[in-house]
């Protein structure tokens, strides 16, 4: 599933509509919209509210690791032009002067540029962006997935010459609507290598899951037992193995039997 | 060679062999970093992933520059010292440790070769005895010297040591370096070799058994001194007659009276790495679950039984098990 998490109504408008989200009651204090493929919560302002939404939309949605997830927000800059989509390829966190190095697996025809995260908002722009979500985003989803596939993508929304007017959510759903192709094609670019890396073991997890639920085992067994089947449906044995009128030793005899172990 | 990002420590950024290698390679994408640990060393990142397209990190290592081997490791000397100037490994071996012990699988090179050499004068003098130092534990030693260098600097300064033996251990067949310089009498090139059908089954993006015998050819004809390094074996037991053949094949074709030292080993990996690897590798599990067994099993037999076989090609006293 692909998690986008944004600070505020306006810069969700338009990845719901697009997206086709559906509205979960309010809970937990977060808004969350979402279908099967996707959802989106919108945070609040600042790195800890980004963070705290990030760990209530993990227990949201079932409290799957290696999911993906998308920051997506306004950021300021010193010259970039208003509407500019940037992809984050290192994240300071002004505060803490923590970094943070989000990878990148190929060239994406979008610019990269460092983010520096403030706790308060900054106008003395530099040549790094500034936001005040990404580094609570990042380092908050970095506990529930593996770095490769969390991104946090900017448009520029202000620079020293100029900015949007933040209470217009019509302006800035306007330079959302501009990026969006690109942000799409990104997202599915990163989906693409979760469904190479992750889908087949996320699969395997609920099969193994569905297959013992009924079996009554110890702590050490069931350890164990997850173990074997891992290793038998990872080496292509495709039928079930687990006989449910037996016993958890009897189970995993048979299956050590099988694979040789 | 083609990077997407090159990180650089702050403090390596003016330093002759990182302007150099920046001067060798193509990248997109420069980002200055406090240290490198900052990149290499958080949890939660994905090994096989970077491995598709790992980044290069140039940094300068601070401390710890030469470690003591594990006991009983040696190839005859009764001193004997690792190093790495670099991190990760541009081959991709099913059962690399590698990684196992790291969360990237981005390349670090450490750029402050110099500090390596002073180490290495400084445990080596005022000894009588010979000293033995293995570069390479932590990657290939050969593998990315055209981007690296290293062996080049290092070499230069290493020859002066008297009492210091340097083996470089390596799969690569990129050999222009040993070609380009005088062989020295206290270098020894070492080869990891194993059968063909162990390199295609574990051994990914590595040179063929093929090459890595052409290169150990042109290497010795130069004048270089060579090891072989059958390490680790794989499955020995059950793969008895292929192992025959190989070793067969491999003493046929190579000056056996100038090798420098022979030495086997055995899959081993302390199980946190094992854990590690099987998770990062599901679809491998099975194998090195067996691997696994095999070394508790029969890893004193399979040793016997290997050492009876190379000792009918080589003098048993240039054998070593490790
Ligand atoms: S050549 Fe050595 S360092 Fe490189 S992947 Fe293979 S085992 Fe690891």
């Amino acid at each position: 599933m692909i998690h986008f998490i944004v600070a505020t109504s306006s810069e969700s408008k338009l990845i719901i509509k697009k997206l086709k989200l559906k509205k979960i009651k309010p809970s937990s204090g977060f808004d969350f919209f979402y279908n099967d493929n996707f959802s989106i919560t919108i945070t609040g302002l600042g790195k800890i509210n980004s963070a705290l939404g990030v760990a209530h939309t993990f227990f949201k949605f079932k409290g799957l690791s290696n999911n993906i997830w998308i920051n997506i927000g306004l950021a300021g800059h010193e010259k970039e032009k208003i509407g500019t989509l940037v992809l984050v390829d290192k994240i300071y966190d002004y505060e803490t002067q923590r970094s943070i190095y989000p990878f990148f697996i190929k060239n994406y025809k979008i610019k990269k540029l460092n983010c520096t995260c403030y706790s308060k908002p900054n106008f003395n722009y530099t040549n790094s962006l500034s936001d005040m979500e990404s580094s609570g985003f990042f380092f908050s989803a970095n506990k529930y997935s593996t770095k490769e596939i969390i991104h946090s993508l900017k448009i520029v929304s202000d620079n020293k010459f100029e900015k949007i007017d933040f209470n217009d959510t019509k302006s800035i759903e306007r330079i959302f609507e501009k990026n969006f192709d690109q942000i799409l094609y990104f997202v599915n670019d990163i989906e693409d290598l979760w469904e190479r890396k992750f889908q087949k073991q996320n699969k395997i997890k609920i099969k193994i899951e569905k297959e013992i639920e009924n079996l009554k085992y110890s702590f050490s067994e069931g350890m164990q037992l997850r173990n074997l089947l891992k290793i038998y449906y990872n080496s292509n044995y495709p039928k079930k193995i687990i006989e449910q009128n037996k016993s958890t030793k009897d189970n995993i005899y048979k299956i050590k039997k099988i694979l040789k172990l | 060679m083609n990077f997407e990002t090159v990180y650089i420590e702050e403090d390596t950024k003016e330093d002759k062999n990182t302007l150099d290698i920046l001067g060798r390679i193509k990248f997109k994408n420069l980002i200055y970093c406090n240290s490198y640990s900052e990149v290499f060393n958080p949890k939660n990142q994905n090994f096989r992933i970077q491995k598709i397209k790992p980044d290069i990190i140039l940094a300068k290592k601070k401390n710890n520059f030469i470690m003591n081997t594990p006991k009983n490791f040696t190839i005859g000397f009764t001193e004997n010292y690792y190093f790495s100037h670099m991190l990760n490994c541009i081959y991709d071996c099913k059962y690399c440790f590698l990684q196992g012990m790291f969360n990237s699988a981005n390349f670090v090179i450490f750029t402050n070769y110099n500090d390596f050499i002073n180490e290495i004068i400084k445990k080596s003098s005022n000894k009588n005895k010979k000293l033995c130092f293995f570069s390479g534990y932590d990657c290939d030693s050969l593998a990315l010297e055209n981007i690296t260098n290293f062996l080049k600097v290092f070499l230069k300064s290493f020859e002066k040591i008297n009492n210091a033996y340097l083996e470089v251990r390596t799969k690569s067949t990129k050999i222009d370096v040993l070609k380009s310089i005088k062989p020295m009498k206290n270098v020894i090139i070492a080869y990891s070799l194993n059968p063909e059908i162990i390199v295609k089954g574990f051994e990914q993006k590595t040179p063929t058994l093929k090459k890595r015998i052409n290169s150990i050819n042109s290497l010795q004809k130069l004048g270089w001194q060579v090891g072989l390094r059958f390490d680790p074996l794989i499955n020995y037991s059950k793969n008895k007659q292929i192992y025959k053949k190989f070793f067969e094949l491999v003493f046929s074709k190579i000056q056996v009276e100038k090798i420098h030292s022979v030495t086997t080993g055995h899959f081993r990996m302390p199980n946190n790495f094992f854990n590690k690897l099987i998770n990062i590798r599901p679809e491998d599990s099975l194998i090195f679950n067996k691997l696994k067994n095999d070394r508790l099993l029969e890893c004193q037999t399979q040793r016997k039984e290997c050492e009876e076989e190379l000792i009918k090609f080589i003098d048993y006293k240039k054998l070593f098990a490790n």
